[in-house]
């Protein structure tokens, strides 16, 4: 009996059915009728019919509760009410857990029996109403082969009625041919490719050396074939943002309510596609984001009346392509970030000079994303978005991406990240330090060049670089790494940051490499230089280099 | 030849349950359909010998579906595959010209019962 793959199957369609769930109610709740009824109908119905052959005897029984409550609202024998949708969005919650927990073992004893009979009790009242005025009637069922439908049997077997473990039959029709594959499989396909990728690489070296025009021949055929794999691995991987960003729906809706704030959530560009892993990673620093938007930025109806702004503020959660990269924006119209506040509580902190005129939005930023910076404040009417956006800043830089912020005072504030699109493998420059190479990942990188020492120069005690007429401010990685200085000329290479252009200065740049990244955990207060490890096709392993870390 | 057939269901879990019962069986599964539309538009298109068809579905249900594909071909062979608590619904879709119904947990020998009586 192949109970595994059924329980499998089950999981990942109640999960997509529990979504729908989810959507169809906000969906309810902004005031949409019949048509999101019968939406939530058809889900809840489906996970009733599949937790009945998968025998979870605990979210049939609730879905079934669920099913008949949402059959009188779907006939008009009941009204939606806020406090049926309260109701609703309660059962969705709990069918979710018991999902959940017999998923994980479906013997688990789980206690639905609360929710089931507050559903049910809302049904009998809306019942017992329309029964009074409007008798029911019951069709008479006379051809029955199965187990009689009116008294349905309770399943005591916790596993399906199946007894072989044949293959899922493929269908003929060519535009359905999907296949579930699990997503733990795509992951150990994508480190197997980043493993051959690292074992082309050897081999082209090899090659190189041995010269051998057959041998030749036959790399650049392997290595053509392995670039395709990569690529189509890489394809496969990709899924839209869309099925992380419903979730925050829920939340936003969630969140809001509790504190007393009117939102009009919108998610834009839910189709846009990113790596999975890139998209693992970043729901957490999205939620973070749009919780300091509801806590801080979102004002509550009165003060926004005051503000002049309408009573429900926009909170926006996009998603675009730009170039290589995925850029994510979170952006509310509440009250902004008050740029005093943040230069006081600088000034106080010791962080920056008395004499510091206006901060830029990117100061503000980097002075707010400071661990701690508003956590230190007793002020409380600070406008913060401190708490997290530390969290937030460390995690996207991590992956290779960056952080902008850009806010109004009064106006609202948006902040902008901007992630690579897949972080498996990236193309990156290497550069050696005395004896070491390390990899300098090549996304922010304009140009290199050999440095000639007239174009060092200082100002106010800082070492520059001048590029083409322009002073770049210059950081050495023998510095930063506790190497001791040399006297040859340096290679450099311009970076563009979100704060502004520096170049990096490094013994030499040795080549170009793609390199498959290791992740890689810098202990936290440490300063940030590195952000993963690799190894390079020679066999060595190298760190690869935080470019903004480093800056 | 094996006997040819459709499964329709909303549920990717519960068209490969359907389908694995009925491999099992020696049946062939031709096509899939997760809604009453392209039930219809599948069944016109592979002429299958047994149809599998659940009740509630998006873009038209089971009960609209069987009557179109009846209309289509007054010897359509359409199984009821219905949760239960829908008896009126299973009443309406043998009226729209379903030849029987199986209720949702299936066991396998009574999904096949029928199956056999359909196709005799």
């Amino acid at each position: 009996m192949n109970t595994q793959r059924y329980a499998e199957l089950f999981r990942a369609e109640a999960r997509e059915r529990l979504a729908e769930m989810n959507t169809s109610l906000l969906a309810l709740e902004r005031g949409e009728g019949a048509d999101r009824v019968a939406e939530l109908f058809r889900a809840v119905h489906t996970v009733k019919g599949m937790s009945a052959a998968m025998g979870y005897v605990p979210v049939r029984d609730l879905s079934h509760a669920l099913e008949t409550l949402l059959d009188l609202l779907r006939r008009g024998a009941m009204p939606v009410t806020p406090a049926v949708i309260e109701t609703l969005f309660e059962s969705v919650d709990t069918l979710e857990s018991a999902i959940v927990s017999v998923s994980v073992d479906a013997n688990e004893p789980i206690d639905v029996s609360g929710a089931v009979a507050s559903i049910e009790a809302m049904s009998t009242a809306a019942e017992a109403e329309t029964a009074a005025t409007n008798p029911t009637m019951e069709w008479p069922v006379t051809r029955q082969t199965d187990q009689t439908p009116s008294a349905p049997r309770p399943v005591s077997r916790p596993t399906p009625l199946v007894t072989s473990a044949i293959q899922v039959p493929v269908a003929i029709d060519k535009a359905h041919r999907f296949v579930r594959v699990d997503a733990a499989r795509l992951d150990t396909l994508m480190t197997l490719i980043g493993e051959l990728v690292i074992a082309r690489g050897r081999l082209q070296d090899v090659s190189r050396k041995v010269a051998n025009p057959t041998l030749s021949e036959i790399v650049l055929n392997a290595s053509r074939l392995i670039g395709s794999l990569q690529t189509e691995i890489t394809t496969a991987r990709m899924v839209p943002v869309g099925q992380a960003f419903e979730r925050f729906e829920r939340m936003v809706r969630d969140t809001a309510q509790s504190l007393g704030k009117k939102v009009v959530f919108e998610i834009l560009g839910s189709d846009i596609e990113v790596d999975k892993s890139v998209l693992d990673e970043i729901g957490e620093p999205v939620m973070h984001l749009l919780r300091n938007s509801l806590d801080h930025g979102v004002e509550t109806p009165a003060e926004r009346r005051v503000a002049g702004k309408p009573a429900a503020a926009k909170l926006t959660l996009s998603a675009a392509r730009e170039r290589s990269s995925v850029v994510i924006r979170v952006s509310d119209d509440g009250r902004g970030i008050d740029m005093n506040k943040v230069l006081e509580r600088a000034l106080a902190a010791g962080l920056i000079d008395p004499d510091h005129g206006m901060l830029s939005d990117a100061e503000i930023l980097a002075l707010i994303a400071r661990p701690g910076f508003s956590t230190t404040s007793k002020v409380t009417e600070m406008s913060g978005r401190g708490v997290g956006l530390d969290v937030v800043a460390t995690k996207v830089r991590s992956l290779g991406g960056s952080v902008e912020l850009s806010t109004d005072a009064g106006a609202g504030a948006e902040i902008r990240l901007e992630l690579p699109m897949t972080l498996a493998i990236i193309h990156a420059l290497l550069a050696r330090s005395e004896n070491e190479l390390y990899a300098l990942p090549i996304t922010h990188v304009v140009e290199t060049l050999l440095v000639d020492p007239h174009m060092v120069t200082f100002e106010d005690g800082r070492e520059m670089l001048t590029v083409r007429g322009q002073s770049i401010p210059a950081v050495r990685l023998r510095d930063r790494l506790g190497h001791p200085p040399q006297d040859r000329r340096a290679h450099a290479a311009v970076l563009d940051l979100p704060d502004g252009r520096m170049s990096l200065l490094v013994d030499e740049f040795v080549g170009q490499q793609e390199v498959v990244v290791k992740s890689f955990d810098a202990a936290r207060g440490m300063p940030q230089l590195f952000n993963g490890a690799t190894i390079l096709t020679n066999g060595s392993p190298a760190l690869i280099l935080d470019a903004q870390g480093i800056a | 030849m094996n006997n040819t057939v459709l499964v329709c269901d909303d549920a990717v879990f519960m068209r490969t349950m359907i389908g694995d019962i009925l491999t099992q069986a020696g049946l062939e599964v031709v096509g899939e359909a997760d809604s009453g539309a392209s039930a219809v538009e599948k069944y016109k298109a592979l002429k299958p010998d047994l149809v599998t068809m659940d009740i509630i579905m998006p873009e038209m249900g089971g009960i609209e579906a069987v009557k179109a594909i009846t209309d289509f071909d007054p010897q359509a062979r359409v199984l009821m595959c219905s949760a239960m608590g829908q008896q009126a619904l299973v009443a309406e879709a043998i009226q729209a010209g379903a030849k029987d119904f199986v209720v949702k947990p299936f066991q396998p020998s009574r999904v096949l019962e029928a199956v056999q009586r359909v196709l005799g």
